[in-house]
């Protein structure tokens, strides 16, 4: 049996303000809800944290479905797929039924996960704690800040139609090789693309969105995406397929959104 | 830590970042939850938790403290197997059986939750994280749905019993 060489101090927090007080300014912290990631990190001594803030499901497990979505960072991403709209909840199935039930927002959210691009092309906002208090901003900035803060909750209005694809291993417990988000809003089409190399966090398209803007069909809009995906190689794939590839699935993401009502 | 394991309590003494998976086996002895990639991805090691399937690998012992764990061992016994475990033997769903325990009570969950009938589609949705390396699924998916009907083809062979045991 593997075991952990030092035994980190742990703290679990059922509530929000228990959560907030506990990660602090978020220094030497690890926050595991769902687990999904972070206890095998943990547990083959990958990741060494000095301390663990536990969340329980409830501790910000906030859902309100109103003219704004507010979902809460241990929502779990079974929960997610039921409430979100498209493109979010097809990025929420990507898991095998058991882990969408125990994996939440907030740690997809950290890991290059898969709900990324969607929530970008949502333009949604993240409400987070920590040095300097709380705040909220869009996704975008979250993500380019380093997302290294307590996410407390995640709010978006949904758009007029989504549509999502990720290449990957069907249920695979991995990350995705490429995903594609694209969503039709009030004010025009957007495109964001994810999973360009190990733990990179997913980029809006605006070339993408501007072609479309200018008339540009499916293909002719997909064409310009590497202008703003920039690919590398990882284990899973390598920049050169992924430069080969990601084109193609922004064709076939607003194909889809085309036929979308 | 207390711990509710197949309706017994038991004091846990393993830290509390230990994965679920590791006390059972080698706290508690329960064998049955495999040890497979330990990642996540394999199912192996899929227990109930409050009655839905979680992959204890990847659960910390202390996510569940208050919680009622149910593992294969309390799925039936040898003298009165569950209906799902009557299908497996029935259709020859298990071949070397690693990912048996996971994928009963995985099944087990799906018929629960449904309360009817499944479709293949369902289960082979449902049972997406589990792996059978010995490419088994068709057969597996055939004893979900028989169990889920309440389809029983007949009374087990004495010989099938005699060889079953407590793999660890």
């Amino acid at each position: 049996m593997a075991s952990i060489v030092t035994q980190p101090a742990v703290v679990r927090a059922t509530g929000a303000t228990d959560a907030v007080e506990a990660f602090g300014d978020g220094s030497g912290v690890t926050v595991l809800a769902g687990g999904t990631i972070v206890t095998p990190l943990i547990w083959h001594g990958t990741r060494h944290p000095e301390r663990v803030l536990m969340l329980a499901p409830s501790a910000l497990g906030e859902l309100v479905d109103d003219e704004t979505l507010t979902i809460g960072a241990t929502v779990t991403l079974a929960r997610l797929a039921e409430v979100a709209p498209e493109p979010l909840a097809s990025a929420a199935r990507l898991p095998d039924p058991e882990i969408r039930g125990q994996a939440t927002v907030g740690g997809n959210l950290h890991v290059g996960g898969d709900l990324q691009p969607a929530l970008l092309v949502l333009g949604a906002r993240v409400r987070s704690a920590g040095a300097g208090g709380e705040r909220v901003e869009p996704v975008a900035d979250y993500l380019a800040g380093g997302a290294s803060r307590l996410v407390l909750s995640l709010e978006l209005e949904r758009p007029l139609a989504g549509a999502y694809l990720a290449q990957r291993r069907r249920h695979s417990h991995t990350a995705s090789v490429l995903s594609v988000a694209a969503a039709r809003c009030l004010d025009g089409v957007h495109v964001a693309v994810g999973s360009l190399a190990e733990l990179a966090p997913a980029v809006a398209c605006p070339s993408v969105d501007r072609a479309l803007a200018a008339g540009a069909s499916a293909s002719e809009a997909a064409a310009v995406v590497l202008e703003d995906a920039h690919p590398e190689d990882d284990s899973l794939a390598s920049a050169w397929y992924r430069r080969r590839v990601l084109p193609v699935l922004v064709a076939r993401v607003l194909q889809q959104l085309g036929e979308a009502r | 830590m207390r711990l509710v394991v197949n309706g017994a309590e038991h004091s846990i003494d393993s830290p509390p970042l230990t994965p679920l998976l590791h006390v059972l086996r080698e706290e508690l002895r329960l064998t049955g939850a495999k040890a497979g990639c330990q990642h996540g991805s394999c199912g192996t090691c899929t227990v109930l938790v409050d009655g839905e399937p979680r992959r204890s690998c990847l659960t910390a012992v202390a996510a569940v403290e208050g919680a009622e764990v149910t593992t294969v061992e309390a799925l039936g016994d040898p003298s009165r197997l569950a209906d799902v475990q009557v299908a497996f033997d029935e259709h020859y769903a298990a071949q070397c059986g690693f990912c048996t325990s996971g994928m009963l009570l995985g099944a087990a969950a799906l018929i629960a939750r449904t309360g009817r009938p499944v479709e293949r589609e369902e289960v082979v949705e449902a049972l997406g994280g589990h792996y059978c390396r010995c490419t088994g699924y068709v057969k597996i998916v055939d004893a979900v749905v028989a169990a889920s009907r309440g389809e029983r083809l007949g009374a087990m062979a004495p010989s099938t019993l005699e060889i079953r045991g407590t793999a660890s």
